[in-house]
């Protein structure tokens, strides 16, 4: 309050007044651009190198730590077994609770898990019981169900996690990373190549590209036309030949670099869906 | 995959069994913890997996760590495809990497150990089971161990999926359940480990060579090979030799010589350069190979590192760039995807490292190759992030003119960014 | 010259030269025919003539100064905010506020339906009539007043009050009763501050002895210790209130209170009706400065009497045949004059870049020499400037308050005026006739 009435009003009538002839803070856009931060995240743009690759690596990182999950990212995974999505759960019509459980990183709920298996649960808990409902040990569980199976059910990897108590989030991250459980049956049969350095000297390295060409796919991926996967072999068979090419367990001990070619086509032949 | 007999001359203890089981183990029981390390340590034990550390401090640290659990675990995971070397130990001297263990879990204070071992390796499988299952049966491990009071379980783990489990941060998560990410260290294992605790982690080779130094003396493994490193090192020498296999080396031997022992080069070929540590190795030319004694220090001053034990002879007919690139693609391919610049570094310096092969690579490039190799290697929170760019650095280096007229000087050795 | 290939602004042209030129041929022609006739009548009627010509050109400037008034506000108000304000449209943003009122025109002149429709259609007239009514007092200059009747300042509020009735006229027609509160709150705030306006006043006519504005105006004759706001404080002061209240601007402007009730009780007008209440505001923010200046800033009157006498006296008639010569060539060779210097000093300036420069300083050299000579040797001229920066520099202050003070509550500002002012005139009065009682014995 000030001691004389009408004081107050003077000195604001100062300040304008100074303001008045003071410069003024308008940016005159367009002739002048403000000064923007250089990793402003303006806009969602996917950018490419010079030579016009992608950069992109589809790794979902930026989904994942977007805090409002606008991004949404679509194609395959890396081993070529289903598709993905990465955005609100309610738009995409595929494993849509899935989703969210997964992202959830809960544990199933007990409704989740009360609705009807469509397989034989059965197996799933003699499994748990053997293992002692121990979360620990999940990569020896879900190589049992994988075992008891063929391949790790939906339905399955929600009792593991309704019975251990592990979060969901947590069994799918498991049975995502480890490269010999898989998610869905049929493709079982898998061509594999070597790719340690003894194989790569003797010309696995070509004979990987002559197969990934004549079946039209990529390594890591199934072959689209039949029940086979290409794959990498994870270790050098003892006593196996290099270049190493492994059909169902089987080292195939004539293929080459040099006949890699005529060995596609009859595997193609033999192996048709 | 065979063992060759080595050279008259180098000590061999890894593949002898000892000569009577479970001495060493009641010679640590006895001694007490403080003693068993302070013997390894005067033998100079250091670990075979890569790191380097004296076994004796790393053991101390563990049992040192206030916890209430302490773990030890047996790394027989190998990553390397291509390397034989833990495999045919297992399964030839499971005896000695098992009592190994039981040393480490009485030294460490566990009551629990665990022997990784690649799922595929099903005869060491079997074997280490045997040796268990005997020395259950026996009293000397399970619930009373020697007849005391206290337990010590040990449980032979199979795992696969991953060539990354092999990595210790990443086989503690693995044998959690748990994705095969690492973690970043210090904290090492030694500190925060299996399930938090503190854990301590070996390569059963440096397992198998406990006992042996327990019922020898430290002074005898002192004296073996390298003074700075003593001992002896499993390697696995293939490629354009005579003679591949699995020879026992004590450190310090040039790597000349070990070409000798595996029969020398192959005939009708001549050994441009040696791939020495495996897919994350560095290539050693020819000239450099009477120069270098096989070992950490010796290994690291020309750019390559023990790493797997692998020591592949490339003769002339390959082409480093193209070997190189399918190398850095393998790293980039296992990668568990856990940072930025391996999961993508490694798959940039392998599209670098094809441009080369196709002859497209611009000025730019090897400048490009040199710096990114830099940033994978300063931020990897593993040695397999660390040593992914080394393929393609050492080849650079010792074979510039391979990779055409667009690389530039060679630069200084890269260095990992773990010591 | 096909219709359809001509520019908006080619088609202005066309249809305004022949227009303009036929009109000013008829015109001359009567004057020629008739001019005799007609100056005979004017000489007769002189008053009413002058009466006359003076509202035209009062009316005529009015709705400029609304203009120019609004563009000051949008001007003055940004740069007090530390912006620039409008800044596009013409240089610096000058053409804005005609942009604005095109704007005004162009919207859609809606009546809601359940209005009451002659009272709604009327009161922006009677507030627009009210305003510009009192125009016609203002002495701007002593030979340039509209009507310096002896009852100039009584008529000034007098139909200045009606503007309340206008306002209430749009709040209770307007079938809202948000726009009747605002109605009623505009009427009551007016009402209230009128009896301090009055009696403000009262001080100045005690000390005059008249009502007449431009007597008003010739008593502050001398220096600019002679006007009234040194002899009457309290009442500039009390009349500086009053007339913020009167003339609905900040902090009195609860009737409008943009950011509380839409437009308070101008809510249901639109287009046109509501630019005329727009522009009956600003027109009014400039008659309050304007008697206000009148009345205690001396009007017209110059703050120091300089007593020079240049006597520069340009006979034109003398010129003959040379007048229309030298007023062809005189803008020619002015721009040639101006240009060159441009052209030859600056190589990235091109010829007809030059030339417009230079047309444009003879056009401001000119003005400003005409102006001077103007000024110097027109007495009106010196007058009415003199009384337009008085006015101005108020109208700056009444845009200063509003950039900078809040707005006072509907019954903090009635109160402050019965409460306060009330009886500070009534002071004024008593002290007023007390002092011309003593000086006078």
């Amino acid at each position: 309050m000030p001691k004389i009435p009408g004081t107050g009003l003077l000195s604001g009538m100062r300040l304008t007044l100074t303001r008045f002839f003071q410069p003024k803070r308008t940016v005159m856009y367009p002739e002048v651009k403000p000064d923007i931060a250089p990793r402003n995240r303006g806009r969602l743009e996917l950018v490419t190198d010079e030579h016009g690759t992608l950069k992109c690596e589809t790794c979902f990182q930026c989904a994942q730590a977007c805090p409002i999950e606008c991004i949404d990212m679509g194609g395959t995974d890396t081993k070529g077994r289903f598709a993905v999505h990465w955005g609100p759960a309610e738009q995409y019509a595929e494993r849509r609770e899935e989703s969210a459980m997964r992202r959830s990183g809960r544990t199933v709920s007990d409704a989740a898990a009360a609705s009807g298996a469509t397989i034989n649960i059965a197996k799933v808990d003699e499994i748990l019981e053997a293992h002692d409902y121990d979360p620990h040990h999940m990569l020896a569980i879900l190589e049992a169900i994988q075992g008891a199976y063929g391949y790790l059910p939906v339905d399955a990897l929600k009792r593991v996690s309704g019975a251990t108590g592990a979060w969901y989030a947590m069994v799918y991250g498991t049975a995502t990373f480890y490269k010999h459980l898989a998610f869905e049956p049929g493709v079982t049969r898998s061509i594999a190549v070597c790719r340690c350095a003894n194989c790569l000297v003797s010309g696995a390295g070509s004979v990987m590209g002559t197969l990934s060409y004549e079946f039209g796919t990529e390594f890591g991926r199934a072959i689209p036309w039949s029940n086979l996967r290409l794959e990498s072999l994870p270790s050098h068979l003892l006593g196996a030949p290099s270049p190493l090419v492994v059909i169902d367990g089987e080292p195939q001990r004539d293929l080459s670099a040099k006949n890699a070619a005529s060995w596609a086509a009859a595997l193609a032949g033999r192996y048709a869906a | 995959m065979k063992r060759l007999n080595a050279p008259k001359g180098w000590s061999q203890l890894l593949f002898v069994a000892p000569t009577e089981p479970w001495a060493a183990l009641r010679a640590a029981a006895s001694a007490g913890s403080a003693a068993t390390t302070a013997t390894l340590i005067d033998a100079g034990l250091r670990g075979r997996g890569g790191g380097g550390f004296l076994t004796g401090a790393k053991w101390q640290a563990t049992a040192a760590e206030p916890a209430s659990e302490h773990y030890a675990v047996a790394n027989g995971y190998e990553s390397d495809p291509a390397v034989f070397t833990n495999r045919l130990l297992m399964e030839e001297n499971p005896q000695a990497i098992v009592e190994g263990l039981a040393i480490a879990a009485l030294t460490v204070g566990a009551r629990e150990a665990f022997i990784a071992v690649r799922a595929e390796y099903t005869e060491a499988i079997k074997r280490l089971e045997a040796v268990i299952a005997n020395a259950e049966r026996d009293g000397i491990l399970g619930a009373t161990l020697l007849g005391t009071g206290r337990e010590l379980i040990i449980t032979v783990r199979p795992l696969q999926g991953s060539s990354m489990i092999g990595e210790e941060t990443v086989l503690m998560k693995a044998l959690a359940g748990k994705r095969g990410q690492p973690e970043q260290t210090p904290p090492y294992p030694s500190t925060v480990g299996y399930l938090g605790k503190p854990t301590a982690v070996n390569n059963v080779a440096t397992l198998a060579a406990v006992p042996w130094i327990l019922n020898n003396g430290a002074e005898a493994y002192a004296q073996i090979g390298d003074t700075a490193q003593p001992g002896t090192v499993l390697v696995q020498i293939s490629g354009s030799v005579a003679n591949p296999g699995v020879i026992e080396v004590p450190t310090g031997t040039p790597l000349n010589e070990i070409i000798a022992a595996a029969g020398g080069t192959a005939s009708g070929a001549s050994i441009k350069a040696l791939l020495v540590g495996g897919p994350t190795g560095g290539f050693i030319p020819a000239n450099l190979f009477g120069g270098t004694p096989y070992s950490g220090a010796g290994l690291k001053s020309v750019g390559a590192h023990i790493g797997s034990g692998a020591l592949l002879a490339l003769d002339n007919s390959v082409a480093i760039p193209e070997l190189a690139t399918m190398l850095t693609r393998w790293c980039a391919d296992e990668a568990c995807g856990k940072t930025i610049p391996c999961r993508i570094g490694t798959r940039r310096l392998a599209e670098i490292g094809q441009r080369f092969v196709d002859g497209l690579a611009g000025p730019a490039d090897a400048e490009r190759l040199q710096k990114l190799a830099a940033d994978v290697t300063d931020s990897a929170l593993c040695a397999h992030e660390a040593l992914a760019p080394s393929p393609l650095l050492t080849g650079v280096r010792y074979f510039a003119s391979e990779f055409g007229p667009a690389v530039a000087a060679p630069s200084a050795t890269p260095t990992s960014g773990r010591s | 010259m096909a219709w359809n290939r001509l520019t908006p602004a080619g088609r202005v042209l066309a249809v305004l030269l022949p227009v303009l030129a036929i009109g000013g041929a008829l015109t001359t022609a009567l004057l020629v025919a008739f001019g005799g006739a007609i100056a005979a009548t004017i000489g007769a009627n002189l008053p009413i003539v002058r009466f006359l010509v003076a509202a035209v050109v009062t009316f005529l400037i009015s709705v400029p100064v609304a203009f120019l008034l609004i563009y000051m506000e949008m001007k003055i108000i940004a740069l007090m905010n530390l912006r620039i304000g409008p800044d596009r449209i013409g240089p610096a943003g000058a053409v804005m506020s005609v942009v604005h009122g095109l704007k005004v025109l162009m919207k859609e002149d809606y009546t809601p339906p359940s209005v009451d429709v002659p009272v709604f259609t009327l009161a922006p007239v009677v507030v627009y009539l009210a305003s510009f009514m009192t125009l016609l007092v203002i002495p701007f200059a002593p030979e340039l007043t509209s009507m310096g009747f002896e009852l100039g300042l009584l008529y000034f509020f007098a139909i200045g009050g009606l503007s309340v009735v206008g306002l209430m006229m749009a709040g209770w027609s307007s079938f809202n009763k948000y726009s009747l509160l605002g109605g009623i709150r505009a009427a009551a705030q007016a009402i209230s501050y009128e009896i301090p306006l009055t009696l403000s006043v009262v001080g100045i006519v005690i000390l005059t002895g008249t009502l007449s504005l431009p007597k008003i105006v010739a008593a502050q004759d001398g220096s600019f210790l002679d006007w009234f706001i040194f002899r009457q404080p309290l009442a500039a002061i009390i009349f500086f209130i009053a007339i913020t209240a009167e003339a609905n601007r900040t902090p009195f402007d609860n009737a409008e209170a943009d950011q509380e009730i839409v437009a308070g009780f101008a809510t249901e007008y639109s287009g046109m009706r509501f630019g005329f209440f727009f522009f009956a505001e600003y027109v009014n923010v400039f008659i309050v400065s304007a008697l206000f200046s009148a009345v205690f800033l001396g009007g017209s009157n110059p703050p120091i009497h300089i007593d020079v006498n240049p006597q520069i006296l340009i006979d034109l008639s003398a010129l003959g045949i040379g007048l229309p010569l030298i007023a062809g060539i005189a803008p020619v060779i002015g721009t040639l004059l101006f240009a060159a210097p441009i052209w030859f000093a600056s190589s990235r300036v091109k010829g007809w870049q030059a030339l417009i420069a230079g047309f444009l300083i003879f056009g401001g050299v000119s003005t400003a020499a005409v102006g001077i000579w103007a000024f110097v040797m027109l007495p009106p001229v010196a007058s009415l400037i003199w009384f337009l920066i008085k006015t101005f520099a108020l109208v700056f202050t009444f845009v200063w308050m509003r950039g900078t003070l809040p707005r006072a509550r509907i019954d903090q500002l009635m109160g402050f005026a019965w409460k306060w002012l009330l009886p500070a005139s009534l002071l004024n009065i008593f002290a007023t006739a007390f002092a011309v009682l003593i000086a006078g014995s």
